[in-house]
């Protein structure tokens, strides 16, 4: 918006946008020729403006002119150097026909308005998952009543692309993580005699810790990545609209089988993951120490125990709720253009990996009460 | 010209706009049943906004907008989902559903909404989809036809469900001007064979002469409609100069 504002003898006219058409600059003008009564200053912020914007120079070159005959004098702010070359060529600016005010000067940027900036975006972030989640749920308690309506084809498809096609990947990290949780045990505990309990250390760290954790990450990768750039684009090609005004909550079509995917594909990487991460940590505890095969498996039985798995189990299915969440939140966010996707995939990374760590920590200290609690044993 | 037929859409003191930002201010027009209605303007004038308002992706700042006598602003959510049955939209890129076939687009509108057989929805589909000429790609993916016949299949999909009326945003929008009238063809067939409302949203002038019954022209100066009535007879009577101008082709205020 191009604003011309008058003010004791001085005119500021800011908002000159890029691109203005001759009818443009005829109208800023006529408009400006129009107040001129008692100016004594008039003042154009070229903020934003670059050399390719023709008709500003021409613009400026009327004003100039304009200047010369009803006395009053030209300040220009924000003026970069193309622009001044420009100017130059067309004959304004050598003998002083305008003074350059320099750039506005922003000043420091306070802490506090950072601060609460940032605090704003982080409570409307909160506002907008609660909202979301929200949505998720009604979609999700209608399918209930209407069982008809569950996407199970879509489900089965998103549990092979994110579940299936992960394994190989999930099998190597996890393997190689066990591998080196066992190293890194064997060498201290050797040096104590105890290195037998490098099967309760690699058993306990991957089913409780690692395991989970390391499917979360590969999954808010290849998983959540991809879910916000798909549903980002949706959102650009306009389909999102197109599912709307149809009718259909896009949550239900685009959300839902996403999330189910995750919730059942998840807790099944996990299993692998844990199994294949044990195995790892075996190998290499037998290769660099005398334990035997038969000891490490035995021990491993004793040391885990099946609320362990089940604090797998639930790790994983919290954080699949998430990572799928964030990744179809983050899409559904993203702004109608083709770096808004890109802007939507990173972020849904970003946050679910943090998501992830927050959740982890609140589980990791909350389950042994949770057990106690239960059971009555100390977990 | 005074005409008998009832309104399908009313529209009053319509101010479309963001926030504090007002585009257009108070508009007032209807649209009749099996009418051709375009609204037309230069870019940034609104239009594309006020449809939006009208097929209720954005709220109005202000005023109402009556779709068969219902109003689509102050209707809850399941209100609006009963409503959205009655019209269809084919938007700007066809905005066809990129994971699905042509037929499963057309599909998933009666999958949902209807009790059809698996047999005959598939059917419903093929019908659609030969009634814009396109029953020979039935199987194609969005991505491997051309953006002409997204289009088409784009209006299909948007008259699936038989809607009374159908609203088109930019339909020339990136076609070169054979596709382009073809398409226009294909409205007016449509109209006379499904007796459809249709609400056009552009800026191309050969297509409104050919198609549009009544025109609205936007302004982005005035906030408002400049000129309403016949196209052809605005272009060479109009009382106002620019729009002379305007349907001329003489010039286009940006």
């Amino acid at each position: 918006m191009i604003k011309i504002e008058k003010n004791n003898q001085i005119i500021k006219v800011s908002g000159l946008n890029s691109g203005m058409e001759i009818s443009g600059i005829n109208r800023v003008f006529n408009d400006l020729r129009s107040s001129l009564k008692d100016t004594v200053r008039v003042e154009f912020d070229l903020d934003g403006m670059s050399a390719s914007d023709p008709g500003v120079a021409v613009l400026l070159k009327s004003v100039v002119t304009l200047s010369a005959e009803k006395n009053f004098s030209v300040g220009l702010l924000n003026l970069n150097d193309e622009l001044q070359a420009v100017l130059e060529k067309s004959g304004i600016g050598k003998d002083g026909s305008y003074t350059d005010i320099g750039a506005k000067s922003k000043g420091p940027v306070s802490i506090f308005l950072t601060l609460g900036a940032a605090a704003y975006k982080f409570c409307s972030d909160i506002k907008s998952i609660v909202g979301f989640s929200g949505s998720i749920l009604i979609a999700v308690f209608k399918m209930i009543k209407n069982p008809r309506k569950i996407p199970l084809q879509e489900t089965l498809y998103y549990i092979d692309k994110t579940g299936v096609d992960a394994v190989p990947i999930v099998s190597l990290i996890c393997f190689l993580m066990g591998m080196i949780l066992g190293f890194q045990g064997i060498t201290q505990m050797k040096r104590f005699g105890i290195d037998i309990y490098v099967a309760d250390l690699v058993g306990l760290g991957i089913v409780r810790e690692l395991g989970p954790l390391m499917v979360a990450m590969i999954c808010t990768g290849r998983a959540g990545s991809a879910f916000a750039a798909e549903i980002g684009t949706w959102k650009v090609s306009e389909e999102i609209d197109a599912l709307t005004t149809m009718g259909i909550k896009p949550e239900r079509i685009l959300v839902v089988p996403k999330i189910m995917a995750l919730f059942i594909a998840m807790p099944l990487l996990t299993i692998i993951g844990d199994i294949i991460g044990i195995l790892g940590g075996t190998l290499v505890s037998i290769m660099a120490s005398d334990i035997t095969f038969s000891a490490f498996y035995g021990r491993t039985l004793q040391a885990i125990e099946p609320a362990n798995i089940f604090e797998s189990l639930l790790k994983s299915v919290i954080f699949a709720v998430l990572i799928a969440s964030v990744g179809c939140l983050r899409g559904m966010e993203a702004q109608n253009d083709a770096k808004g996707v890109g802007r939507a995939t990173t972020s849904s990374v970003v946050s679910g990996i943090f998501l992830i760590v927050i959740a982890d920590a609140l589980v990791t200290f909350i389950y042994p009460l949770l057990v106690f609690y239960i059971t009555g044993i100390p977990y | 010209m005074p005409d008998a037929r009832e309104n399908v859409i009313e529209v009053t003191d319509l101010t479309v706009g963001y926030d504090d930002y007002v585009i257009l201010k108070d508009l007032n027009f209807s649209v009749r049943r099996e009418e051709i209605f375009v609204i037309l303007g230069g870019s940034g004038c609104g239009k594309s906004s006020t449809l939006k308002h009208m097929i209720g992706l954005s709220k109005p700042l202000k005023g109402d907008i009556l779709l068969k006598g219902r109003s689509i602003v102050s209707a809850t959510e399941e209100e609006r989902d009963l409503l959205t049955r009655e019209f269809g939209v084919l938007y700007q890129s066809g905005a066809l559903f990129s994971s699905l076939t042509l037929e499963e687009n057309i599909a998933l509108p009666l999958r949902e909404f209807t009790d059809y057989s698996p047999e005959m929805i598939s059917a419903v589909a093929k019908y659609k989809l030969s009634l814009v000429g396109l029953e020979a790609f039935a199987d194609f993916m969005p991505s491997e036809i051309s953006g002409g016949m997204k289009k088409r299949a784009g209006l299909a999909r948007a008259m699936a469900l038989d809607p009374e009326i159908l609203f088109f945003d930019d339909p020339s929008a990136g076609l070169d001007p054979i596709s382009s009238a073809e398409l226009d063809k294909l409205i007016l067939e449509l109209r006379k064979t499904m007796k459809t409302t249709m609400v056009i949203v552009t800026h191309e002038l050969d297509s409104i002469y050919s198609v549009a019954d009544r025109v609205i022209i936007l302004d982005k100066e005035i906030k408002g409609i400049v000129e309403e009535g016949d196209p052809r007879y605005l272009r060479d009577h109009s009382t106002n100069k620019w729009v002379r101008d305007f349907l001329n082709r003489l010039s286009m205020r940006g």
